[in-house]
């Protein structure tokens, strides 16, 4: 396989953007890719587009807007992994050589189902008794407090950090920090969750431009390398599960870690999935960021600061950013290349040249999450 | 599905075709794998694990222990929140229920399953699984 680069990312600001379908924001974010990178229409041999609620043919509704039709393009549907799935087809296209250059998206409207929670697949024995995500991920929340002696103070403290993060991210839903006394205020959503341990619903689209190295030589933008993208599904069981250890995290890390030839200490910034404060302590754990149970300690002491032994979540991650499900995972990758080209202005994590991106996806029953992405990228460009 | 559902007088019952009320208590039906030996909750025609379509039906419960809870202050209106959610591990296999009341219990907290009403809708009461303290573990 060949070394396959990000050269160009474009995201169109996460938030309410009720007056515009998925296809508009996904419009949105492709149209600034292309005019940023100054790539044509007839260069891009393929498309894939992230997508859990845009509906049918999204991808197609999106891309030939821009003038790419005719061309093979994909709707992938991954729940919350919908577009770092997107991310990796298209990474198998180029690294595979069917391809010089791929365009890959995500793009979600969630103001069309107006508040309160998601609603997750029919057909699921827990959603019919009642199962929403919040409470999926308090129960791990409640376990792992009790299990690993951490305090509610300390799961508070990954929302502290990471809306500070989010204060300075134009492409934030939230641009505002917050302190502890919010969070505590703030309703209950599932004890021992507030809604500020969960991440907002919002709307939002992300597109990023890979290519071979020599297309990238070509192009204006700078590039960086894909050391390694990986997809894995959950593992399926109806026995007892350790809720505390996300195993599709740790299995889908472990692979690209193994792929990019790197070590977790090797990791400069890291934007990972805390969908809830808890997410964000069970898979810096399970991406070996933390020792296990000592996650929470990472946080409160600060070594998971933008300036910290390792940055997570320096963009201000799900908390700040908000989940547009689809386009989450294709985000979380403009945000790494932003930072390893350094074009972030006041989120720069300094000296970064490592960056990892996480996202899990899905609430079914019978395994941690539906899918995982991992994303390993290097500031060695083409 | 099952005959609950045309039963409005009797409700309709999540996940009834796999419990067994046994007047003063009740049992779920798992399936075991006589090939690898995994056990299923729901149970399942097929192995999930290995496709083997040997597999046997086994009782489970009521005792069991909690493993998490939690109490869901926003969710679907049918449940009438807040209302308490917590996975109990019983007999081998992680079953969802209901726990009366508004708080979550501990980790650990022996319980016992049965049959309650969750929730309600347009068709009438919603029932399914429902874990009381007391568990005999």
């Amino acid at each position: 396989m060949r070394g396959v680069f990000v050269a160009g990312a474009a995201v169109e600001p996460f938030g309410k953007h009720p007056e515009l379908n998925a296809a508009d924001l996904g419009f949105r974010a492709v149209a600034a890719l292309l005019q940023q990178t100054s790539v044509t229409p007839d260069s891009v041999e393929v498309g894939f587009g992230g997508t859990s609620f845009g509906g049918s043919l999204l991808a197609q509704r999106v891309l030939q807007q821009v003038g790419i039709s005719g061309v093979p393009v994909f709707t992938i549907e991954n729940a919350c992994a919908s577009g770092a799935s997107a991310v990796h087809l298209a990474w198998q296209a180029i690294a595979s050589g069917t391809a010089e250059c791929a365009i890959a998206f995500g793009a979600e409207n969630l103001s069309a189902f107006g508040g309160g929670t998601l609603p997750l697949t029919t057909n699921d024995i827990e959603i019919a008794q009642g199962m929403v995500m919040p409470a999926a991920y308090a129960m791990r929340a409640q376990r792992y407090l009790h299990d690993f002696g951490a305090s509610i103070d300390d799961l508070s403290q990954v929302s502290v950090k990471n809306r500070r993060n989010g204060a300075d991210n134009p492409r934030a839903h939230f641009q505002s920090a917050i302190d502890l006394d919010a969070v505590a205020a703030s309703r209950m959503v599932a004890d021992p969750l507030r809604l500020l341990h969960c991440c907002p619903n919002s709307d939002g689209a992300a597109a990023v431009l890979l290519c071979s190295a020599a297309f990238a030589r070509n192009l204006p933008t700078p590039s960086v390398r894909i050391a390694a993208s990986v997809v894995r599904s959950g593992a399926f069981h109806t026995s007892f599960r350790d809720m505390t250890w996300p195993d599709i995290t740790a299995r889908t890390a472990e692979i690209a870690y193994r792929a990019a030839g790197l070590e977790p200490a090797d990791v400069d910034l890291v934007e990972l999935h805390d969908a809830f404060a808890i997410a964000e302590i069970l898979h810096a754990e399970a991406l070996g960021l933390a020792d296990r149970g000592k996650g929470y300690r990472a946080v409160v002491d600060g070594e998971f600061d933008r300036d910290g032994r390792v940055a997570v979540s320096p963009s201000g991650g799900l908390l700040s950013r908000g989940h547009p499900v689809g386009a989450t995972g294709t985000t979380q990758i403009c945000e790494a290349y932003w930072q390893l080209t350094g074009q972030v202005g006041a989120l720069q994590v300094p000296g970064a040249s490592v960056a990892l991106t996480h996202v899990t996806g899905g609430g079914i029953y019978g395994v941690d999450n539906g899918a995982c992405a991992v994303h390993l990228l290097t500031a060695d460009g083409a | 599905m099952s005959h609950q559902e045309v039963s409005p007088a009797t409700g309709r019952m999540v996940g009834g075709e796999w419990l067994a009320d046994n007047g003063s208590s009740v049992s779920i039906t798992t399936s075991k794998c006589r090939n690898c030996a995994r056990v299923w909750f729901p149970p399942r025609a097929v192995c999930a694990g290995c496709a083997s379509a040997d597999l046997d039906a086994v009782p489970a419960g009521p005792d069991g222990v909690v493993y998490a809870s939690t109490v869901v202050r926003i969710g679907p209106g049918q449940f009438a929140p807040p209302y308490v959610l917590a996975y109990l591990d019983i007999a081998g296999v992680r079953v969802l229920a209901h726990i009366p009341g508004q708080q979550g219990p501990q980790p650990g907290t022996p319980i016992r399953l049965g049959i309650g009403e969750i929730g309600a809708d347009n068709n009438g009461p919603i029932r399914s699984y429902v874990a009381i303290a007391g568990g005999a573990s």
